[in-house]
């Protein structure tokens, strides 16, 4: 595994490189052989850099690349490739060559760049670029319109009493998980890719990796809510009797308390063993299974329940033998689709991938993943019967306030008012999971 | 508890998945989550971009150095200045290689330098 170079790296070795040389230089013209010399800052537009002028042959010079020693008239003088080009090529090994005139220094030769084996013009880097900026765009456009969406769907939820109970507290909890997924890279992206300091390798303060603890930590949190989602209707199916309320309890320690474990312990051993840059570069890949290992593990487990699912409703359905063979395939692909987005069946897809699938698996699940709490909030907020419901109920009686006339006109025309039928009648026990 | 046959399944299907994938000892490139995995490539390419513009921006110095060298042996000795004209070309090269949004990165390591 190559650790990047890292542009403040280069500089400190250049800084270095720098100040070694003016102390030699500086040295060479204390001990000299009485020549007249002087230490001249010579400034650039941009940059400052400093000559030993003797009264005769070239004055040692630092170039702002490599430091060449005092000469002869008439000298060809040969330095190493600078360290820090040497640390952008790796193993070229070349060197420079001035010729000290009797007008002083020539030109450096051959071109540092090439001389040195540094690549300048890299066309793929343009591309590479080009392809991410696109894909943050795309999944800007989704996580925003998904966060509306389930900002939206989590407080009809809320507001509406009625429609809570054990299935769509998990289903609250899991939009909360979407919602926190999506705000986290809105804030990871303002924080890693505004303006970043990149002149010093310790530019990276402890607010930083705090966005990078909180950020691990929400995506956690959400693969972890979509395995309580796939735990919890797979106990509905298998187990027979459950206390629901008692599970709710262990559900919210397991959705949001495990993620807290895994993301506190990878930022332990990533604080001692690996503290580099702002923790956004995952290079030592054993660290990383920290939070890799529990993600693969709940995508596994939830394919696995996904499976089982489907197949007890497959022999649900077959046992029911009603209607033909069609008409259950039918029932079959929807209940399917509709579980697919609630636990996160998709990123099986890509899980086990090889490397060379990375640029369509970054598509694939950032740019249309994205949208899966946009999908989710539709299906399982908006779509949903008893939701659908409550709003129209709580629409009608809005209304009826709005003006009192026509209420009481329908009153006295004696039909029978359905907001207030089915607000008496109605139990809290109208939650079912119906996946069918 | 597992039986010897669903042992037997839960085995086959493991090697099957490091057949699969081939992650047998290899480094792992991979995050498996693609939002770290983002993060992960365009830190990266972001860090290699900014050494490039930063690399770019330095052997011009160089040369600018070079040529104002120059200027002060043409003042002090009188010389030619023949390999005037060839130094600004290549600058001319390299400042248009150096892109608009890429200024502001020059800047700050340029204040960077003058502190």
């Amino acid at each position: 595994v190559g650790a990047l170079t890292r542009l403040c790296d280069v500089l400190r070795v250049l800084r270095e490189e720098q100040d070694q040389c003016l102390q030699e230089l500086s040295r060479d013209g204390k001990g000299g052989l009485g020549l007249e010399m002087a230490v001249v800052p010579v400034t650039s537009a941009v940059s400052q850099s400093w000559a030993v002028f003797f009264s005769a042959g070239c004055a040692g010079l630092w170039d702002n690349m490599s430091c060449w020693p005092s000469s002869a008239p008439g000298q060809t003088v040969e330095v190493e490739c600078p360290r820090f080009l040497r640390m952008l090529t790796r193993s070229r090994n070349g060197s420079l060559f001035r010729n000290c005139t009797q007008d002083g220094w020539s030109e450096t030769f051959p071109r540092p760049d090439l001389a040195c084996g540094v690549n300048v013009n890299d066309s793929s880097n343009e591309k590479r670029h080009a392809f991410l900026l696109k894909l943050k765009v795309m999944y800007t456009v989704g996580y925003s319109s998904s966060l509306v969406m389930l900002l939206v769907a989590l407080s009809i939820l809320c507001a509406f009493r009625r429609l809570h109970c054990t299935r769509n507290y998990i289903h609250m909890h899991l939009f909360m998980s979407f919602i926190l997924r999506a705000l986290s890279n809105f804030i990871k992206d303002a924080v890693l890719f505004s303006s970043e300091d990149v002149t010093y390798c310790d530019a990276h303060r402890v607010g930083c990796k705090l966005v990078m603890i909180f950020f691990q930590y929400c995506i956690m949190a959400n693969y972890a809510w979509l395995l309580v989602e796939g735990i919890y209707l797979h106990t509905l199916l298998t187990v027979s009797f459950f206390s629901q309320r008692k599970c709710l309890q262990e559900f919210v320690a397991l959705g949001w308390g495990s993620p807290a474990i895994f993301v506190m312990s990878w930022a332990i051993t990533r604080h001692f063993l690996e503290d580099v840059g702002c923790w956004d570069i995952n290079a030592n890949a054993s660290i990383w299974w920290v939070i890799r290992g529990p993600v693969i593990l709940s995508i596994l487990i939830n394919f696995i329940f996904f499976i089982n699912i489907l197949r007890i409703l497959m022999r649900k359905l077959r046992t029911q033998d009603t209607g033909n063979e069609i008409n259950q395939y039918k029932r079959l692909a929807k209940s399917t689709l509709l579980l697919i987005p609630l636990f996160g069946v998709h990123y099986i897809v890509f899980a086990f991938s090889p490397e060379d699938a990375m640029e369509v698996q970054l598509f694939f699940e950032l740019a249309l993943g994205s949208f899966q709490g946009l999908v989710v909030a539709v299906l399982y907020c908006f779509l949903n019967g008893e939701v659908q419901l409550e709003v129209q109920k709580k629409w009608r009686q809005w209304h009826l306030q709005e003006f009192p006339l026509r209420l009481n006109s329908s009153l006295s025309n004696g039909t029978s008012d359905p907001t207030h039928a089915s607000s008496s009648e109605q139990s809290r026990g109208t939650c079912r999971a119906s996946i069918i | 508890m597992m039986s010897a046959k669903d042992m037997a399944k839960v085995i086959i299907v493991m090697l099957a998945i490091c057949f699969l994938t081939k992650t047998d000892g290899k480094p792992i490139e991979k995050r498996a989550v693609s939002e770290i995995q983002l993060m992960h490539n365009m830190s990266k390419h972001l860090a290699t971009k900014a050494r490039l513009d930063w690399l770019l921006k330095k052997l011009q110095d160089v040369h600018d150095f070079i040529s104002l060298g120059d200027a002060l042996t043409a003042k002090e000795g009188g010389a030619l200045r023949s390999s005037k004209k060839e130094d600004n070309v290549l600058i001319d090269i390299y400042q248009k290689s150096l892109g608009e949004p890429d200024k502001a990165d020059v800047d700050v390591l340029a204040k960077a330098k003058s502190q």
